[in-house]
């Protein structure tokens, strides 16, 4: 569904990836880890056509994000902002909508079935409640979910998701997560994810950036090991598999604290 | 929580209302004036001349030709003004944006300015009304041009640095307006009367500039009112969403500058009416664009209109004061009133 071939991006002058190689396969969930400044909102970015290719080549489903038009890129992939700044009172609602724009004949308006999709986004992912509230006036969680839902309404076979569980609470965390796995169904799913045991729990295939370059990539079983994590993050981890028999011992890190409180 | 009165209604009675109260405000800016007259004159008057009707003719004269054309004018220069204003505000992102914040007014004020004093007013133009309003245009689309030149200097163009250019590009034409106004005393005074903004000795033939322009803006600018929304939240998010964010912006910034350059080639600089309007029909309506643009030319219109009227009746032995002066002491402290109100309501 992506594969990207020696991909280098960056905005400006500078270039923060280069050499980037990877491949999600129809049904997949990749995780996108790495330290902060690692690049990963950067190749985001770069997969939705925000920022350019500068050399390598990006295929999502078959075709090159920066040959197509704005609006057939926003039908083959939608994306999830870290945030977003609503500067004025538009309603929740609003926002979802625009996630139905790609969809719309050139002079068209939103009809009938344009809501409905917005609303049953904004049910899945929990904020149907919210449709008529303004959205500069609603919490950072609550934004996250309108976001979430205007990705999903824009009905695009890949989602591209940077750090979406950043300001959800626990609920609304796993909640998530398992809706990107049914929808992984229908296409892929790229996710940057801030926490590991997350990322082990829920994605097929993990891609470690840093330095500008991809440290490791493959199955989450094959990559998630100390050394790689380790080597990644620059702090001693231990891994061992999850206490829950329905995770089939996923493997879960831990850090060891360099000075560990006493205990009795 | 923070709710928006009308926020998400269907807006057809609401607007329905307004509408008839805007444009009747139009119709009753009519009474007022040095000499005084009832409302059942001047609809008897307006009536007879729709109508056909032979009517007193000095009275047909300063009732239709005079003070409706000016009235009608007064109400198109606002309603351009607030909808230019709300235009502006979306794509800039910025509640404090209007015509003046991004230069565009002062743009049109200089492309007049150099008319006036190149001695090129007087000739034949658009319309018979000289080349003013071209050069006003002119000046309104340039300044556009170079704001955007600037604000794109950093590479994309962004909401900051928009503004900060819109007020290096304003600030640097008032300096050139003020050479001109020292270096050519003659034209001193219509310059200076220009530059306030008035109606006064305005005709049809002012209004029937505006309103093509007016039409074609606020066309282009309903088209893309989507667009402007979803503009409103950023360039980012707009393409996420597959908007073509640079044609878009172009397309809405090009139709709000067209209407200010009309507006002001015919009305003067006119301050507050675009910033004021769109803001306190936001706290009303919400942010949606499309309901917003009409609320907002409504409001702007009558805003004007009334602005007007204060202006010819305030002084004494019918002296007018420029109606921009009007604006500007009402709308200062009123939008001091709007910044507290926000600031209170995002407080928790």
């Amino acid at each position: 569904m992506i594969r990207l071939e020696n991909l280098a991006c960056g905005h400006g002058r500078t270039e923060v990836l280069r050499g980037v190689n990877l491949s999600v396969a129809r049904g997949e969930v990749c995780g996108l880890l790495g330290p902060n400044g690692a690049g990963k909102s950067t190749l985001l970015k770069t997969l939705a056509g925000l920022l350019p290719v500068r050399a390598g080549s990006v295929r999502i489903a078959g075709q090159d994000p920066a040959a197509l038009s704005a609006r057939e890129r926003a039908r083959l992939a939608a994306s999830v902002p870290q945030r977003a700044e609503v500067p004025f009172p538009l309603t929740c609602l609003t926002v979802a909508l625009m996630g139905r724009y790609a969809h719309l004949s050139p002079l068209g308006n939103y009809g009938p079935a344009d809501r409905e999709a917005a609303l049953d986004a904004m049910r899945a992912t929990g904020c149907a409640h919210l449709a008529d509230r303004p959205a500069d006036a609603v919490s950072g969680g609550e934004l996250q979910r309108v976001l979430i839902a205007r990705a999903l309404a824009q009905d695009a076979d890949v989602l591209l998701l940077d750090e979406p569980a950043a300001s959800l609470d626990l609920a609304a965390t796993t909640a998530l997560f398992d809706l990107l796995r049914a929808r992984a169904a229908r296409g892929a799913v790229l996710c940057a994810v801030h926490d590991l045991n997350l990322a082990a729990l829920y994605c097929d295939r993990l891609v470690f950036l840093k330095d500008g370059t991809v440290a490791a990539e493959g199955p989450t079983d094959a990559v998630f090991t100390e050394d790689v994590l380790g080597r990644v993050y620059g702090v001693p981890l231990r891994v061992g598999p999850h206490p829950a028999p329905e995770t089939g011992g996923a493997p879960q890190a831990h850090f060891v604290p360099a000075t560990p409180r006493r205990r009795a | 929580m923070r709710q928006i009165p009308l926020s998400g209604r269907r807006h057809a009675p609401a607007l329905a209302i307004l509408a008839v109260l805007s444009l009747g405000s139009a119709l009753a800016g009519c009474l007022f004036g040095p000499l005084r007259l009832d409302p059942a004159t001047v609809l008897h008057v307006v009536w007879a001349r729709l109508s056909g009707d032979a009517a007193d003719p000095a009275l047909s004269t300063i009732v239709v030709d005079i003070r409706l054309a000016r009235s009608c004018l007064a109400w198109l220069t606002g309603a351009a003004l607030a909808v230019a204003g709300a235009v502006f505000q979306g794509i800039l992102r910025n509640p404090l944006a209007d015509p003046f914040t991004i230069g565009v007014s002062t743009g049109a004020a200089f492309g007049a300015s150099l008319a006036i004093a190149a001695g090129a007013a007087g000739l034949g133009g658009a319309l018979g009304m000289g080349l003013l309003p071209v050069a006003a245009m002119a000046g309104a689309l340039a300044a556009l041009a170079a704001v955007l030149l600037l604000g794109r200097a950093g590479g994309r163009l962004r909401r900051e640095t928009v503004v900060l250019a819109g007020i290096v590009v304003a600030t640097f034409l008032s300096a050139l307006i003020s050479l001109l106004k020292s270096l050519d005393e003659e034209s001193l005074s219509s310059i200076v009367f220009w530059v306030m903004g008035s109606f006064q000795g305005r005709t049809w033939t002012h209004a029937t500039f505006l309103l093509p322009y007016l039409l074609a803006g606020l066309a282009a600018v309903v088209l893309y009112s989507r667009e402007l929304d979803i503009l409103s939240l950023g360039d980012d998010q707009a393409r996420m969403v597959g908007v073509d964010a640079d044609r878009a912006r172009l397309v809405l910034l090009v139709a709000a500058s067209l209407i200010t350059g009309a507006a002001v080639s015919v009305a003067g600089v006119i301050g507050f009416v675009g910033l004021v309007a769109p803001h306190l029909v936001r706290l009303v309506v919400g942010a949606e664009h499309r309901p917003l643009l009409a609320y907002a030319g409504l409001v702007g219109g009558a805003a004007l209109v009334w602005s007007d009227v204060l202006a010819r009746v305030l002084l004494p032995e019918g002296q007018e004061l420029p109606v921009g002066v009007i604006t500007a002491l009402a709308g200062g402290p009123f939008f001091c009133l709007l910044l507290r109100r926000k600031a209170r309501g995002e407080e928790p």
